[in-house]
């Protein structure tokens, strides 16, 4: 089995939905409490507390989508489409050919910026119905689509 | 059937007794009348108002019963509902798996039934037809399924040679009153919260009732002390509970079972199994075979100490019945070891299963078990000894010693799986044994996940997936592989 990385590219999608996200959430938090803590003996230590916050969520948020990117991969073999992710708790989940009952190719507006898409394989399962596949080239989505459904036209169950 | 513009349009009717079984949502508006009385309303202005609610429930049964239609289209079965806003739904011979009946006390004394009619999408009957009369019912299922047959499902027609003639004659599997018995009292589902309600009543009427019962004679007997009557009392009572519990929860749970399962007869349907079981609300269960996923054996203590086992089926896309989790249906609610075989053969016909080859999980199981349970041991165990004794509390850390060893042990030698041509046998276990019986063509998708404790082990999980179970006990996972075991199971298994 030879894997083979996702595009690169995802990597900025993520670091993009991960900083904003910490944004809103750390603004928030900051709209929430100001008003409170505004001109109290606690407004120093909060706002340091703030702002630590905001560098090490900020250099997760940078670092993670790295890390997750780095351990993606997948292969397409004669069997199926084989899915290997997680940092911490890994795992490779393979769905064979057969077994794709239908599958979505995905793009968000942001995921269409930075050129990738997401390939998500249903099968009849019962606990990993959908198998997601992110940060493909798009192009190379909708291939490996047609490569695994072309090929697995056999008894489709 | 009729044709109305080239469209069919069903003219089957329920049965005139229909509206009787939609009473029970008139009765939910007899709630805040009762209520309203209760709290000492006057009879008079506004509560009459709520009378006419009164009558929606047989008003709307009787209107359910007058425009509801059912008929047997060409391609599937044709049901109507509503007149002002009507809604046609067919569905398609080929997609219904299974046609079940429900039948309680009233459905009985007036001899009619509920019929369920399934399809493979999950979630729940796809049409319930409220009611009709037990021939209607019977009509109404072998109607179906001829037409399914004719529709030509031509895997099913190969096994027609099958004479299903002896299997009505001879049941699969009958339950006498003796194995219910025996189910009730090996079965512990009523224990807790029994438990429960016992215990807090003993907690308020017990003390002042049996110091009026005992006090004299326990004084008597010479037992001067107040305190120590009180704490003999209280010992005795201890005691009492415990097994007055025990013995109340064991009874309703033999009723339970003999209520529920009573004249549990499994037998051949054509190709399919057909459960009947109950003895108030008669219930008709069809388990089709190609539905059935994965096959779960599971033994606990007590049943092995009265050696029986239990046989539940996963089935594809099952719905979800109240009580019972998602597709999970018993082959046996009890049943002996020796008749597992011959049922097993029965819910995966043609699966070889002679002769598996078992496979031990990874030699580094038992340690890394051992380990983990004395861990946990420290964890609950330490914090309130130390508490209470200060550092002597360290002496309860050797103590979880033996069980943990034990369990790494037994764990570790009964829990092992083997592959077959067709099958994946996985046994885990020592106290509770699990068996599942998995034929590979049924398994959908393959994971194999690693978490830093496998990682630091060399070890890998392997998860299957199949179109039934998903409750997390029935998953089939076989933890605990060596990496390279997991990576060729998972290569061979996919094939």
């Amino acid at each position: 089995m030879r894997f083979e990385a996702v595009h690169p590219g995802t990597v900025a999608v993520w670091r993009v939905q991960s900083l904003v996200a910490i944004a809103v959430a750390l603004l928030a938090l900051a709209a929430l409490f100001a008003p409170l803590l505004a001109g109290g003996a606690l407004a120093m230590a909060a706002l340091i507390a703030w702002l630590v916050a905001l560098l090490v969520l900020a250099a997760l948020g940078w670092w993670l989508p790295e890390a997750w990117y780095r351990r993606l991969r997948y292969c397409l073999d004669e069997r199926g489409l084989s899915v290997e992710r997680g940092l911490l708790w890994r795992h490779r989940i393979t769905v064979p050919r057969v077994r794709v009952q239908h599958s979505d190719v995905s793009q968000g507006p942001l995921q269409r910026v930075f050129g990738v898409a997401t390939l998500r394989l249903y099968t009849a399962g019962s606990r990993f119905t959908v198998t997601t596949l992110p940060g493909l080239e798009h192009d190379t989505a909708l291939a490996l689509r047609e490569r695994l459904l072309r090929e697995g036209d056999g008894d489709a169950v | 059937m009729r044709y109305e513009n080239g469209h069919p349009v069903p003219e089957q009717r329920l049965h005139p007794l229909s509206w009787v079984f939609h009473l029970v949502g008139g009765l939910g508006a007899l709630i805040p009348l009762g209520i309203a009385a209760a709290l000492g309303a006057e009879w008079g202005g506004a509560l009459w108002m709520l009378v006419p609610l009164l009558l929606l429930g047989p008003l709307a049964g009787l209107w359910h019963q007058w425009v509801y239609r059912y008929d047997y289209g060409p391609d599937g079965l044709l049901i109507r509902e509503g007149l002002v806003f009507r809604n046609l739904r067919q569905i398609d011979y080929r997609r219904i798996e299974n046609i079940d009946t429900e039948r309680t006390i009233l459905h009985r004394l007036l001899g009619v039934a509920d019929v369920k009619v399934e399809t493979s999408s999950g979630g729940g009957a796809e049409a319930t037809i409220r009611v009709l009369s037990v021939a209607g019912a019977r009509a109404l299922s072998e109607a179906v399924f001829a037409r399914r047959r004719a529709l030509g499902d031509e895997e099913r027609q190969e096994h027609e040679d099958d004479p299903s003639a002896d299997a009505v004659a001879s049941p699969l599997l009958r339950l006498p009153v003796s194995e219910l018995i025996l189910m009730g009292l090996i079965d512990n589902r009523n224990l807790f919260w029994l438990g429960a309600v016992i215990g807090s009543l003993f907690q308020v009427a017990g003390v002042e009732t049996l110091e009026r019962l005992f006090g004299p004679a326990l004084r008597d007997a010479g037992v001067a002390y107040v305190n120590q009557l009180g704490l003999a009392l209280k010992i005795f009572l201890v005691l009492a509970t415990l097994v007055g519990v025990l013995v109340v929860a064991k009874l309703l749970s033999v009723i339970t079972a003999l209520v529920q399962y009573h004249d549990y007869t499994l037998d051949r349907d054509g190709d399919d199994l057909r459960a009947r079981h109950g003895l108030f609300t008669r219930r008709t269960v069809t388990l089709r075979v190609p539905r059935i996923q994965v096959v779960h054996q599971l033994a606990t203590p007590l049943h092995r100490l009265f050696r029986r086992v239990m046989l539940q089926v996963d089935l594809a896309g099952g719905a979800a019945e109240p009580g019972q989790s998602g597709g999970a249906r018993p082959l046996a609610p009890i049943c002996r070891p020796d008749q597992v075989s011959g049922l097993i053969d029965r819910a995966l016909p043609g699966l070889d299963r002679a002769a598996p080859d078992w496979r031990p999980l990874s030699s580094r199981t038992r340690r890394r078990l051992t380990r983990l349970w004395l861990w946990c041991w420290a964890l609950l165990s330490l914090p309130p000894a130390l508490w209470w004794w200060g550092w002597p509390g360290l002496a309860v850390l050797p103590a979880g010693l033996p069980v943990a060893l034990l369990h790494g042990h037994l764990y570790a030698r009964y829990t092992r799986w083997a592959l077959t041509p067709d099958l994946l046998l996985f046994h885990r276990g020592w106290l509770w044994r699990r068996l599942a019986v998995v034929p590979r063509n049924r398994i959908q998708t393959v994971r194999l996940a690693r978490n830093p404790f496998d990682r630091r082990y060399r070890m890998t999980e392997l998860e299957i997936d199949t179109a039934g179970g998903g409750l997390a006990k029935r998953r089939v996972r076989l933890a605990y592989l060596d990496r390279d075991v997991a990576a060729r199971l998972a290569g061979s298994l996919l094939e």
